[in-house]
């Protein structure tokens, strides 16, 4: 079966968007992403308010920033006065924290800082949480390696371990605002492929192959079923 | 200089002690601050070693004039109180409240919201005095927050109505005249502004505000009735708004709005094209709610610690919705709510026997220096593993209780709670460590044993009666209680379990617990001896009496609560069997003249008449001689009600059966007072029961004149009325009455 170009077209005349819901979709992405400026700008010519505060934005990316830096201790502060609710509730994101803290205490070689800071911090929330423990287990096993980075809990050292705990903490930001952690424009292109995907099983239709272009690509119009 | 150290800990509290300037005090909470956040033992340490609490007041009143000081300072006691309910105890005695009052009326919204923020973290713990603290003007002061913030939202202003909305939840809770004060003037209408659809993006408002709104209309009916019928400013009804956020996708969202359904529905506030939501719609999703459980009762996830989690109230919201309503416990059975309860009963079971293998062999590894080496606070690990475990024992007490309240009516339910394999389960939180779990196991007990079916079978093969019998020894009262109500249906005649309490003992103890001064122990005791002497075995009649003794019951009969006088005359009328004495008559007379008014105290008195006119000549004798007795007893004859007119007939029917001795003259003297007249009139009652037993009666009077007695084609006593006349104990007309409040 195939549909032609023109009849696609005809149909997707008929369907109405909202130019709200766009708008709303944009903002979003924005927010989300931590485009601040860019979003005080949109915000500004759409006449649509955020569900945010916007120099939230700001101050979310800043803490980011801050855990990808190593600056474990900015980030904890800064948060503290963003919603001090967040660390407080939220154990387990804490206990991430506190442990990125103690990575970047042994990377910088202080190791009687990173004993003493384990024994006063880490500890104690090990004993509250038990499930902890053998992370920090795991984390302690940094200091019984002359080669770190060549030791089997050498991922710690990782940039992508500090992403990891700057992705969870952004993520407990986002929930707080009561905002979802990934924003839903690439959901919705998501959906838009696994559809196409879907129908291309049933028969032959004009696609849309570039998402950035959304042209409609008729090229396999001559193959019929 | 000191010569000691001191820790960087002790020289911020010393900061604040000092107050050198405003900037030094800020820079010294604003470390305090980054320390105790999320961290329950540096909360410990400040307050209860270095008193940080009495520190943090003073400066308050001192610099009150510094918004930002006062904000860092505000947090920091949310904070602490985020802690647990010791650390709220201990900022409340130190006086943190007045000032934190005082910050709600800066003009500083930022200071505003600090100060809502601690106010929330304090009266969230069950451990504040609610009323003692809050005053009318606070309250007001407080309304105004939530209404302003609707009429000039910002993202700031509109978190101070969200924590504000849960504050004024919280006080609503604490009593019936703190939802008043909170309920009036136009506390509602700026509530429910909130749920308009536009405020959806901010979902966290719209759960408080329902939140708050079920606190309103908690077994209240004039506010529930109000909300429910409240406008939204698009025009819709808050009780329909509520039913769309009970779809919500945020679990959060749906609890709070099926717990103001709940409170709609519990006063009749549901309009009638809504009723059948409440099964199809508020239920299911209720009982959804309960799994939520695994991911957040798990520790680590976000919430503040020790506070109920959404299972956990979803489960006792359930028990709420449920109880006393048949219908909803069927749809709730077939929503397959018994079977989920039962999972998470078995898995909390194992979850528990795993956490004490941990505890023990956590224990070893510190004993063998394995673990990390504390300087300080070694019951630390002790005392948050217990944190931990209270809130799994919370868990469970709520799922029992769920599971006591859904087959509290219907046997259908009863099945399926033994189906699933809850008893052992039952069993052993009957001697389980936690107060509350003892009594919601209690409670689950006694729902199934309202089945003579499962008295007779699955209670008495699962091992019930020892560890219920137990708990009438609890150190907590409230178990007792509730072990005793539980015991009331385990005694009854038709149960086993009957012989294995008195083997214990159980008269004994009921006994004494019938001395105990609370009330409803005092009840519950004496209701069980009463079910216990229930038919005629005179050896536990026996062994009552020895224990109580005439002179206990007869005080008990003038006890000043009428439950307790009433089951005193009850069980006095089980025990009726030939001992009376002129005290008895004396108590009986008494009580007739001055208990006319309690129909019930009525009618418990005349069947110890009727029972003790069963007895020989010398006791119908010694009554017949009672002419006072006798006057206010067959008063009873023209009494309005039934019951009452029965029991006073039966009177005159035992002692006037002509072949006993010494009929025709008790029935010469009872015609002298008038009551054959009385009975010729009672032949024509509306009510067929008096007409019978009055015909009978009239039968016995006439024949016994006719007759000089002795005749055997008479009536006898068990055939004249068809029916066995009344011997002693509860066989007879007076079972009948009797066997609709026997279970409990």
């Amino acid at each position: 079966m195939t549909i032609s170009r023109e009849d696609w077209e005809k149909r997707l005349a008929e369907v109405r968007i909202n130019k709200d819901d766009l708008n709303k979709l944009i903002m979003n992405y924005l927010v989300i992403e931590g485009y601040k400026a860019a979003a005080e700008k949109f915000s500004i010519e759409s006449g649509l308010a955020p569900a945010v505060d916007l120099a939230s934005i700001e101050d979310r990316m800043n803490i980011r920033n801050a855990i990808q830096s190593g600056n474990v201790e900015a980030a904890i502060e800064k948060v503290n006065d963003l919603d001090p609710d967040i660390l407080d509730t939220n154990p387990r994101l804490f206990f991430h924290l506190q442990q990125q803290k103690l990575i970047e205490l042994i990377r910088d070689g202080r190791i009687n800082d990173a004993i003493d800071f384990a024994q006063e911090e880490l500890a104690p929330r090990g004993e509250e949480n038990p499930e902890f423990l053998e992370e920090l287990e795991r984390t302690m096993a940094l200091l019984a390696f002359e080669d770190t980075m060549r030791s089997p809990v050498g991922d710690l050292l990782d940039y992508s371990q500090r992403q990891k705990t700057a992705s969870e903490l952004n993520a407990a930001i986002l929930t707080a605002q009561c905002q979802e952690k990934d924003p839903k424009l690439p959901s919705l292109l998501k959906m838009l492929v696994w559809a196409q995907n879907q129908l291309d099983e049933r028969m032959s239709f004009p696609k849309v192959k570039n998402l950035i272009t959304a042209e409609l690509d008729s090229a396999d119009m001559s193959v019929t079923l | 200089m000191t010569v000691v150290a001191q820790s960087k800990h002790q020289l911020a509290v010393e900061a604040l002690a000092r107050r050198e300037s405003p900037q030094h005090v800020r820079e010294a909470v604003r470390f305090i601050k980054n320390v105790i956040i999320g961290n329950p033992t540096k909360k410990d340490h400040y307050l209860h070693s270095l008193d940080l609490a009495p520190r943090m007041v003073e400066c308050l009143r001192v610099f009150g004039a510094e918004t930002e000081l006062c904000m860092e300072i505000a947090t920091v006691v949310a904070s602490l109180a985020n802690g647990c309910d010791q650390n709220v105890a201990t900022l409340v005695a130190a006086g943190i409240m007045p000032p934190l009052f005082s910050a709600l009326s800066s003009p500083d919204p930022r200071l505003v919201d600090a100060g809502v923020r601690a106010l929330r973290s304090i009266v969230q713990r069950p451990a504040l005095p609610g009323e003692q603290v809050f005053e009318l003007a606070h309250i007001q002061g407080l309304t105004a927050l939530v209404a302003d913030a609707a009429e000039n939202p910002s993202s700031i202003s509109i978190h101070i109505a969200e924590v504000t909305a849960i504050i004024l939840a919280r006080i609503a809770e604490s009593s019936t005249a703190a939802r008043d004060a909170v309920a009036v003037g136009g506390t509602i209408s700026s509530l429910v502004k909130w749920l308009d659809p536009r405020w959806s993006s901010t979902p966290r408002v719209q759960e408080a505000v329902l939140d708050c709104l079920a606190s309103l209309s908690l077994d209240n009916t004039r506010v529930a009735r109000s909300i429910s019928m409240s406008k939204l400013p698009d025009g819709q009804r808050v009780v329909n708004a509520a039913f769309s956020l009970v779809r919500d996708k945020r679990p959060s969202m749906r609890l709070a709005a099926a717990s103001c359904i709940t409170n709609m529905h519990r006063a009749m506030a549901i309009p009638r094209e809504l009723q059948p939501s409440i099964v199809l719609v508020l239920l299911p999703t209720v009982i959804r709610l309960f799994s939520d459980a695994a991911q957040q009762a798990s520790a680590g996830s976000a919430g503040y610690p020790g506070l109920a989690t959404i299972s956990e109230r979803a489960m006792a919201l359930f028990a709420t919705l449920v109880a006393d309503n048949q219908e909803l416990q069927t749809a709730a059975m077939e929503a397959d709510a018994i079977v989920k309860l039962a999972q998470i009963i078995t898995g909390l079971a194992a979850a528990e026997a795993t956490a004490e293998q941990g505890s023990k062999s956590a224990k070893q590894a510190k004993q063998h220096g394995v673990s990390w080496d504390m300087p300080r606070s070694p019951d630390a690990f002790a005392g948050l593993a217990v944190s931990a475990a209270a809130a799994v024992d919370r868990q469970r007490e709520s799922a029992l209780q769920a599971v006591a309240d859904v087959c509290g009516l219907k046997e259908e339910c009863r099945k399926q709670v033994i189906d699933a394999k809850l008893l052992p389960h039952i069993v052993a939180s009957l001697s389980h460590h936690s107060t509350g779990v003892r009594k919601a196991a209690c409670r689950c007990t006694r729902s199934l044993s309202r089945s003579v079916k499962n008295l007779r079978t699955s209670l008495m093969d699962a091992g019930i009666a020892a560890p219920l019998f137990n708990l009438l020894f609890d150190t907590s009262i409230d178990v007792q209680i509730e072990a005793s109500a539980t015991l009331c249906n385990i005694v009854l005649d038709f149960s086993p379990m009957k012989k294995i309490v008195l083997e214990k003992g159980g008269v004994k103890r009921l006994v004494e617990l019938v001395a105990q001064p609370n009330i409803l122990l005092r009840r519950n005791a004496l209701w069980a001896l009463k079910n216990m002497t229930f038919q005629n075995d005179s050896e536990i009649k026996r062994d009552v009496m020895q224990h109580l003794g005439w002179d206990k019951l007869l005080v008990l009969m003038d006890d000043g609560d009428l439950v307790i006088q009433e089951q005193a005359l009850n069980l006095l009328r089980n025990l009726a069997c030939g001992k009376e004495s002129a005290n008895i008559f004396g108590v009986l007379e008494r009580k007739l003249q001055t208990m006319a008014a309690h129909p019930e105290i009525v009618l418990q008195t005349l069947y110890i008449i009727v029972n003790l006119g069963i007895g020989n000549l010398e006791h119908k004798t010694a009554m017949m001689a009672r002419t006072g007795l006798l006057q206010h007893t067959f008063a009873f004859l023209d009494h309005e009600n039934p019951q009452i007119r029965v029991a006073a007939i039966w009177c005159v029917i035992n002692l006037t059966w002509m072949d006993d001795p010494g009929a025709r003259e008790r029935v010469i003297a009872l015609s002298a007072l008038g009551i054959e007249e009385k009975l010729r009139r009672l032949v024509n009652d509306d009510n067929l029961d008096v007409k019978d037993r009055a015909a009978t009666a009239l039968s016995n009077m006439q024949g016994s004149l006719s007759a000089a007695g002795g005749s055997s084609s008479t009536a006898q006593p068990t055939s004249a009325t068809g029916q066995t006349a009344p011997t002693v104990g509860d066989s007879s007309p007076a079972a009948q009455h009797d066997s609709s409040d026997t279970m409990l």
